[in-house]
């Protein structure tokens, strides 16, 4: 599954990363492969079973100890 | 070089407010906390949503073919500015991941059980991907084709549905107490007829910006009407069962049986629900990826829309542990979390516009270096 997901980046990075490095585009090259290796650590983080809180579900606990909500 | 060349018209903008806000809302109904009111609270919620819509219909009034990041960098400075843009991009950025999310939830849990989830959110992401990466033009035409499709099939399943109406379901009327009804409403105008918000980054590409007000205010009165329509038949069809369901609607349709020979018509239904998130979805990425690439000054948002694309995959897998918790935050958190996005910080932005007398001229002669979309002054790098 590691191997697949480091497959996938990889053909990411052809299809995307290597075209801005032809053109010469360096400010769009900087910023897709920051947001790029950001995406890379976090599914590998996922893929070792790190735990991350659902994030929605913190913005339920947030917002209903916060406020007194009809319905709630 | 312009970082988006497409241009709309008013039609267009029209069934993409609609096919964007609709999809939502027949895959999670809002205002189900009112029950049988639930329609009424949808009328009053279109009432709010017209309201939080005319603020930042103001706001792309004074600052006509400029997008929100741009708007910001005018009203707020280059700084302050840069901040405010991100804080709206992170809104459009999660809100993109909970409908990717739900959208996943829903066929995961009714149709393609055993299929892992992630399967389901790349072929949806891959779509909204190719379309993004179109621009603006292509998303629009897909829009006119999915919502008129998907508007004739409503029509046809409500009409199929008629001999299961049972009248007496709606009654009484008005039997929840106001302060839920309120909220109810609230929540049908923050989820989905106010995040039109998101449009802020498709207003620009407007054929002719006077059609932006009436265009947007047509969208979400027709959205919030067909939104009314479809509770009204979820709960003459249902009854009180309806609140026991996560995906009413799919419910609904569900029962539909002409003579043994016109059933199961719910997956073509699914299909159309699907084909309006994947609207939704793609308006979310382009707005995400166009405004990402005007923050950091770039020549095109196409190299992000992959990128970002996978970043709202990932986040997509964890924002519910399960549907429920989905339904939670719809009814619960969302409408407190959507409204400083949805409403205050474009008021916000709107009054330090006004007291400061800023407007596109000033921003024009005050930010030199600032990227327009539309405007032929652009810095070539």
């Amino acid at each position: 599954m590691v191997l697949l997901l480091i497959a996938l980046f990889i053909l990411i990075i052809l299809l995307e990363i290597i075209p801005l490095i032809k053109k010469q585009q360096w400010r769009e090259l900087t910023v897709a492969s920051v947001l790029l290796a950001a995406g890379f650590i976090l599914s590998m983080l996922i893929m070792f079973d790190i735990d991350f809180p659902f994030l929605a579900s913190l913005i339920s606990d947030f917002v209903e100890k916060s406020l007194a909500l009809p319905g709630s | 070089m312009a970082l988006e060349k497409g241009r709309i018209n008013s039609t267009g903008l029209i069934m993409l407010i609609f096919g964007f806000a609709v999809g939502s809302s027949a895959l999670a109904p809002s205002g189900r906390i009112a029950g049988a009111d639930a329609w009424i609270a949808i009328l009053i919620g279109i009432a709010e949503a017209l309201l939080i819509a005319a603020v930042f219909l103001l706001l792309t009034k004074r600052f006509p073919g400029k997008t929100l990041v741009e708007i910001s960098d005018i009203v707020y400075g280059p700084y302050l500015g840069k901040i405010i843009s991100v804080i709206f991009l992170w809104y459009f950025f999660h809100l993109g991941s909970l409908v990717l999310g739900n959208y996943t939830g829903y066929f995961s849990s009714l149709f393609l059980v055993r299929t892992p989830p992630i399967v389901l959110l790349a072929s949806i992401i891959l779509i909204c991907v190719s379309a993004a990466k179109k621009g603006i033009e292509v998303i629009t035409r897909c829009g006119v084709i999915i919502v008129s499709v998907g508007l004739f099939f409503y029509l046809l399943t409500t009409f199929f549905l008629f001999k299961y109406f049972e009248i007496k379901y709606l009654q009484p009327i008005l039997a929840t107490p106001a302060p839920q009804l309120l909220w109810a409403a609230h929540g049908a105008a923050t989820f989905p007829l106010a995040e039109t918000v998101a449009f802020l980054m498709v207003f620009p590409f407007l054929n002719n910006k006077r059609d932006t007000a009436p265009a947007t205010f047509t969208g979400i009165t027709f959205t919030g009407l067909v939104m009314a329509g479809l509770a009204v038949r979820n709960t003459i069809v249902l009854g009180p069962s309806e609140k026991a369901y996560i995906y009413p609607s799919f419910h609904a349709i569900t029962t539909i049986n002409i003579a043994e020979i016109i059933n199961r018509v719910e997956i073509v239904a699914s299909l159309f629900i699907l084909s309006m998130g994947f609207l939704k979805t793609a308006v979310l990425l382009y707005g995400v990826s166009l405004g990402t690439a005007q923050l950091c000054s770039l020549r095109s948002y196409k190299p992000l829309v992959v990128p970002v694309a996978v970043l709202m995959s990932i986040l997509a897998l964890h924002n519910f542990p399960n549907p429920v918790e989905f339904v939670r935050f719809v009814n619960k958190a969302y409408p407190v979390y959507a409204l400083p996005f949805q409403l205050v910080i474009p008021l916000l932005t709107l009054i330090i516009a006004v007291i400061r007398k800023t407007d596109q001229r000033d921003g024009n002669s005050g930010h030199k270096g600032l990227r327009s979309p539309t405007g032929s002054k652009r810095r070539q790098i």
